[in-house]
């Protein structure tokens, strides 16, 4: 006989439990909304407006206004929910009776993470992908189309900063145990401490993740810094560490 | 720290612990339990709650460290399987996803290459029968009851075909019907392997355990074979029934040197409490013809594990019945 893989396991997790969809309906949903919304800046800001006597006036929109919009909200808005898909995976330990039946049966609690955090980013990661799609097409169609090479670069550094964000959430799961904690502190980490106020230090927001945000608007308007490749590289690193501390903390940990 | 060591097989035990402790704070917790569970055969670990025994089992299964003591389990890599008390599962899974889901965590198997571990094709079905869950193979088990989840609990043990199984109450959700099954299932299981059955209610225990040790504010009173325990701490009794009024007959008994205790429990029938089986045995056709009274039975009062628990737990575990002294007999040690 052969037994189901942790691999197949945490595939139907994402898949029967309705996460992927909710990941695609949300990036889709961005990628649909975000150009539109670029293309008639204008007219809504207007149309919104009460008074006749003020008009504002807009510049006509460049396809960097469609794709870097649908890049600020996905990795916002879809990283909020990225994260509480992770969290619902990766916290092993927040319900002990079925923490028993894992850690009683895995080699090491490594090979039961690991495969939650690769599937769950494959997951984030291909839902992301497929609302950049979206998104590019609609650009493409109402305002013109992006360039090809900064949309690939763009597309490999959001890639980069969610899974870097699933890593950080993974780790947040063993060390709280809860889910909605796990939650709370990755969105803390992620959208209070790592944007906001590590971001914007001089010198140390070159090499923050965080600047992966708002990378795609700098790489499609070529006043792109020369720093992406830093913080690529330290989100890998960050990543890396968080995955292994989680995995070295989880196995000391013991099941409440 | 203790440390939880995996052996080869020794010959007689399957598990010992030598001087374990796990102290919670306020006398909770472990207190130099040397455990000794012999090889096949059901270990019943009894004990009022915060005795100490889902931390002590949790210390055998790996799940939780000790402050002090070594534990010594003497089987092979990946042969022990956990049962606990109310086991969960991930509810979009079906009962038979499941069950292999737990054989795929401990078998592993590579892309491309034979399973590690070569087992029945029919496996599944065939645990899933053996704990009565063959009709709901399919059903996924966010629907189940929880004495379903506590059978499928045991499925996926079994499936493992652990040397050594831990249960954890096992029973406690299970219909009277479900537990006469499962508890029969138990007595077969430990035919070739050992099982550690831990549980509240002590007529399960009775029924299925060869060996016993009670646990009492993480002393281990007692441990040894279960007749052992029973036949060691309850005096034996006897129900005396006669025609009419007892009471000459109790005031005699009384005067007898052999007999410990005599209870009046209705209208002419006496419980009797003897200094030792032959004592009563050879002394009480005697009290009753010099009584003159008309005898209608004397039946001895069967000793069940319940009383013999009582007897040294001191009715329930107060403070002042906590021993820290361990009883041993027999065998197993």
């Amino acid at each position: 006989m052969n037994g189901i893989s942790v691999w197949r396991i945490e595939w139907w997790r994402l898949v029967r439990t309705r996460r992927l969809l909710a990941l695609l309906i949300v990036f889709v949903f961005l990628g649909f909304v975000e150009p539109l919304g670029a293309r008639y800046a204008s007219q809504l800001i207007n149309s919104a407006g009460s008074s006749e006597q003020i008009k504002v006036t807009v510049p006509p929109p460049v396809p960097a206004d469609g794709i870097s919009a649908f890049m600020g909200d996905a990795l916002v808005l879809g990283l909020l929910v990225s994260v509480v898909v992770a969290a619902y995976a990766c916290a092993i330990d927040s319900n002990p009776a079925l923490s028993v039946f894992y850690r009683t049966r895995a080699r090491s609690f490594g090979a039961l993470l690991l495969p939650r955090v690769i599937v769950v980013s494959g997951g984030v990661i291909g839902a992301f992908l497929v609302g950049l799609l979206v998104a590019w097409y609609e650009t493409a169609v109402l305002i013109g189309a992006p360039e090809v090479g900064p949309m690939l670069y763009s597309a490999l550094l959001g890639s980069v900063y969610l899974a870097f964000a699933v890593t950080v959430t993974a780790l947040a799961g063993v060390l709280v145990r809860s889910r909605l904690a796990a939650v709370g502190v990755s969105v803390v980490i992620l959208l209070l401490l790592l944007l906001p106020i590590l971001g914007e230090l001089p010198g140390l927001s070159r090499w923050m993740p965080s600047q992966l945000v708002g990378a795609s608007s700098a790489l499609l308007r070529h006043t792109a810094p020369d720093h992406f490749p830093r913080a690529l590289a330290m989100a890998v690193l960050l990543g890396a560490v968080a995955l292994v501390a989680a995995s070295v903390r989880g196995a000391r940990r013991e099941v409440a | 720290m203790s440390q939880v060591v995996v052996e080869a097989p020794a010959a007689d035990l399957t598990v010992t612990t030598r001087g374990l402790v796990r102290d919670y704070g306020g006398g909770a917790g472990l207190h130099g339990v040397d455990l000794a569970v012999p090889r096949n055969g059901v270990y019943g670990l009894v004990g009022p709650n915060g005795a100490g025994k889902t931390t002590l089992l949790s210390i055998l299964a790996g799940l939780r460290r000790a402050d002090a003591g070594e534990v010594q389990v003497h089987v092979g890599a990946g042969r022990i399987a956990v049962c606990p008390d109310t086991p969960e599962f991930e509810p979009w899974l079906t009962a038979a996803e499941v069950v292999r889901q737990s054989y795929g965590l401990v078998f592993p198997t590579r892309r491309g290459a034979a399973a590690s571990r070569p087992g029945d094709p029919g496996l599944v079905a065939k645990v899933l029968a053996e704990v009565g869950l063959a009709d709901a193979a399919r059903r996924r088990v966010g629907g189940f009851s929880r004495g379903m989840t506590q059978r499928l609990g045991l499925a996926v043990a079994l499936v493992l075909d652990p040397e050594l199984l831990i249960l954890d109450e096992p029973t406690s959700a299970l219909d009277p019907a479900g537990r006469a099954g499962l508890l029969a299932l138990i007595s077969r299981l430990a035919d070739e392997r050992t099982v550690i059955f831990s549980s509240h209610i002590l007529a399960d225990v009775q029924r299925v355990a060869d060996y016993i040790g009670v646990l009492d504010h993480g002393h281990l009173l007692f441990q040894g074979p279960t007749d052992d325990l029973i036949s060691s701490h309850l005096q034996p009794a006897w129900e005396v029934r006669v025609r009419g009024s007892a009471a000459e007959l109790a005031g005699l008994l009384r005067q007898a040197d052999w007999v410990a205790s005599v209870q009046p429990v209705s209208e002419g029938v006496l419980r009797v409490e003897g200094t030792s089986t032959g004592a009563v045995e050879e002394g009480l056709p005697g009290i009753l013809a010099a009584a003159g009274v008309r005898l209608v039975s004397v039946v001895p009062v069967d000793a069940d594990l319940e009383t013999a628990f009582l007897a040294l737990t001191g009715g329930g575990g107060s403070d002042e019945h906590a021993r820290p002294g361990t009883q041993e007999s027999g065998a197993g040690e």
